[in-house]
């Protein structure tokens, strides 16, 4: 690029450089201080001080809940739990009915596609006691409701019943997202798997997902964050401690009334990023790969 | 294609299977809430240990509402119990209806901890039971203060036992009134002139005013109200003279006089500088720290608010005794001269849910349970913890409750209190008056407008349920 380039376009590329990396400053800092409070009694600015004010006062008191409160690792497997529920959940049924939305012709598939934007519209705050029938409802079957082992069931007051509410809010996203990226892959590929005597399923699994990978990799990156950062409906929904989740023990040092110590938040909130961090690295070579196309040559 | 049809009907099947045993079995009682086997008296010699669940909405000064019972847990006889506190801190709509759902699904905790006004509701709702014979059963109950008992009976029957209780004082800026001017003995007086209607409403507004006109306060910072929604603000209603309920007809009362005095205070407080104009919807977080550094004159707060200050934002600068040297307080002024000062009380109550809410059967060992948690060794770790007001006559002479300078100083105050009233429409009422409130201090419509407005929607959603006089 830079042989192409010229003086003139070099001289372009560095004040836009200097632009974007002057309006990212705030943002760096931003996150430089909730990295620098976690360590510090308090902060002056940037600054750690002691309770005096003197620069110093770099302490772990923030961190300690991960080893004096045990309810952190029990929150987190929870959540852990949750996210992989909902993102599993979300993919699987997202990449079916946007393969089956892309590429089946059946009647009421457009009207489908719009209810699915306009019930993704609704706050989820105002389904809460429609959902709440429906867990109840799905808590009478047996086993179904209350007797999966790890997820409880997906009735009332179980995981699973959080998992299955948050897929539920999430697939409209989802199935758009997913119906985008197979509408990209060329037909011809799909066309000789038919013809060569692959079912739909076959063609779905072994030739398409695997040419939608950036796809799937970003959907679920976003199915992740959003089941390891959910509060309400698993607040709403879950009514033992046992099974409440990070962004709860969150919201729990967070108070209307009394003071809050965002240093604690901030370390807890650090924390709570570590596992999206982790995802976000294993998923990261198909995301970067999500503008160049499913197939080479592919539109 | 026979892949696809072969899926179908699996598919098929399974909902098929589904759908009818949901339908032909009768519901599975929940694992955690199948009913406990009939909690055992302490007259066997082995008695059964009875799980119990308890609820609070608490935040970090306020945790003895939940871990008090786990506490008075050690001190029950009858039974052997276990009990789990949770004190909850996701904010009260949050708390209420996550209680109102677990009830309703019969998987609620045996215990649950709220507002008194919620009485009326979850009883009529069957979520909890009466308390008549539970406060028969135990003579811890006997040193509850009378009058509380007032603030958790509906329809003649008790439904639950005060845990804590509160006024709501107008708290002064005594270093701001010296700047002014006023001399120790003038400061040491307003509260005794509040109290008997000297120093009324209009009075404090004119004191403000002249603080800002003498620059000892910033202009806004003559007066804070709450910044967020609460009753409190019916104590300037009921300054004017306005009533709430009528017992004898069981009916929510408007006075219409009253509520058009208090919506133009309201707005009056705007226009005269000494608050800030929008100011409803400050953020609790600035507010505190703002009235705890002592840059507001007068301003209307809870005394529970006091440990609050103390403990997170002035302990750096001494705590209580940073506060005591600035702060006085006194009742609300009263909006009429020679009327008294009014405080608002709002009683927290335990409540004992019944076993169609919790799904178990355990109401006898929580009211067990609650016996030794009324008691002076309890309820004063959480008074003094939390700075409110106790709720047994004993703690008058209760050493560690009476070495408390600020709950001694404060305890006249119930003299002078009223209570928002147990009534199963007052939800809807409180909603009406505090909306047309708003919109006349923040002059959307003149407060006789919004007045008029909020009588005429009340009698259009109450109907039978309200007297407008």
């Amino acid at each position: 690029m830079d042989e192409t380039m010229g003086v003139g376009g070099r001289g372009r590329a560095i004040l836009l450089l200097t632009v974007l990396a002057v309006l990212t400053v705030p943002i760096v800092v931003g996150y430089l201080w909730v990295i620098i409070s976690t360590f510090s009694q308090r902060t002056y600015g940037l600054i750690p001080v002691d309770a005096n004010g003197h620069p110093g006062g770099l302490t772990l008191r923030n961190w300690s809940f991960l080893w004096k409160d045990a309810a952190i690792w029990r929150v987190t497997v929870n959540t852990f739990v949750l996210a992989v529920g909902l993102t599993v959940g979300i993919v699987v049924v997202s990449s079916l009915a946007g393969y089956a939305l892309s590429r089946i012709s059946f009647p009421g598939r457009r009207p489908f596609l719009a209810t699915t934007l306009v019930l993704h519209a609704f706050p989820s705050v105002t389904l809460l006691i429609a959902i709440y029938f429906v867990l109840r409802w799905i808590t009478h079957i047996p086993v179904v409701g209350r007797g999966i082992p790890v997820i409880g069931g997906f009735g009332y007051n179980t995981l699973g019943g959080v998992i299955l509410v948050s897929v539920a809010l999430e697939l409209p996203l989802g199935v758009w997202l997913m119906k985008g990226f197979f509408d990209q892959v060329p037909w011809d590929i799909e066309r000789a798997a038919l013809i060569d005597g692959c079912s739909r399923l076959r063609v779905w699994w072994e030739i398409m997902l695997p040419l939608i990978k950036p796809g799937i990799a970003a959907l679920s990156i976003f199915s992740f964050i959003s089941g390891w950062n959910s509060f309400l409906i698993p607040y709403t929904f879950m009514t033992s401690q046992e099974k409440s989740t990070i962004a709860t023990y969150l919201r729990s040092l967070l108070s209307d009334t009394a003071p809050v110590n965002y240093s604690t938040v901030a370390a807890v909130g650090l924390f709570q990023l570590i596992p999206v961090m982790i995802f976000f690295l294993f998923t990261q070579e198909y995301l970067l790969n999500i503008f160049s196309g499913g197939v080479k040559g592919g539109s | 294609m026979k892949h696809s049809r072969g899926w179908s009907w699996i598919l098929w099947v399974i909902v098929v299977i589904l759908i009818a045993s949901s339908c032909a079995q009768p519901a599975a009682p929940a694992k955690e809430a199948a009913p406990a086997k009939e909690a055992a008296p302490a007259a066997k010699a082995a008695p059964e240990e009875v799980e119990l669940v308890v609820w609070a909405e608490a935040n970090n000064v306020e945790h003895w509402r939940a871990d008090g019972p786990v506490k008075a847990a050690e001190k029950v006889t009858d039974y052997k119990l276990k009990v789990t506190g949770v004190n909850d801190d996701a904010g009260w709509g949050d708390y209420k209806k996550k209680f109102t759902l677990a009830a309703d699904a019969g998987e609620a905790p045996d215990i649950i901890l709220s507002g008194h006004e919620d009485v009326p509701v979850w009883a009529n709702a069957g979520y909890i039971v009466q308390f008549d014979e539970c406060r028969n059963k135990y003579p811890e109950f006997n040193d509850v203060i009378d009058s509380l008992w007032s603030s958790v009976t509906w329809q003649g029957k008790l439904w639950g036992v005060p845990q804590d209780t509160e006024a709501r004082p107008m708290f002064f800026n005594k270093t701001k009134l010296k700047e002014m001017g006023w001399t120790d003995e003038q400061i040491a007086e307003l509260p005794e002139r509040i109290k008997t209607g000297d120093f009324t409403l209009d009075d404090m507004i004119a004191t403000a005013k002249e603080a800002i006109a003498k620059g000892v306060v910033e202009p806004g910072y003559g007066y804070w109200h709450r910044p967020r929604k609460g009753g409190d603000f019916l104590q300037y209603y009921a300054a004017y003279g306005g009533r709430l309920y009528d017992p004898k007809q069981d009916k929510l009362v408007v006075t219409k006089d009253a509520l058009e005095k208090w919506y133009a205070f309201q707005r009056r407080v705007v226009e005269e500088g000494i608050t800030p104009e929008n100011f409803i919807g400050t953020e609790w977080s600035i507010w505190h720290d703002t009235v705890s550094h002592g840059k507001v004159l007068f301003w209307n707060g809870g005394i529970w608010q006091w440990a609050d200050w103390a403990a997170n934002y002035v302990q750096d600068l001494g705590g209580q005794d940073y506060l005591f040297s600035f702060v006085g307080y006194a009742l609300q002024p009263s909006g009429i001269k020679g009327k008294p000062g009014v405080t608002l009380s709002h009683p927290l109550v335990y409540m004992i849910t019944s076993e169609k809410a919790s799904g178990k059967h355990n109401q006898d060992a929580a009211c067990a349970l609650l016996a030794k948690t009324t008691t002076p060794e309890i309820n004063t770790l959480h008074a003094v913890g939390s700075t409110h007001l106790g709720i047994l006559k004993s703690q008058a002479k209760y050493p560690d409750y009476v070495s408390d300078r600020f709950l001694s100083d404060t305890l006249y105050m119930l003299d002078y209190n009223f209570y928002q009233p147990n009534h199963v429409m007052y939800g809807p009422y409180f909603d009406i008056v505090w909306e047309f409130m708003v919109e006349a201090e923040n002059g959307t419509r003149s407060p006789a407008e919004a007045a008029e407005a909020a009588v005429q929607q009340l009698q259009s959603e109450l109907g039978e349920y309200l007297i407008v006089e």
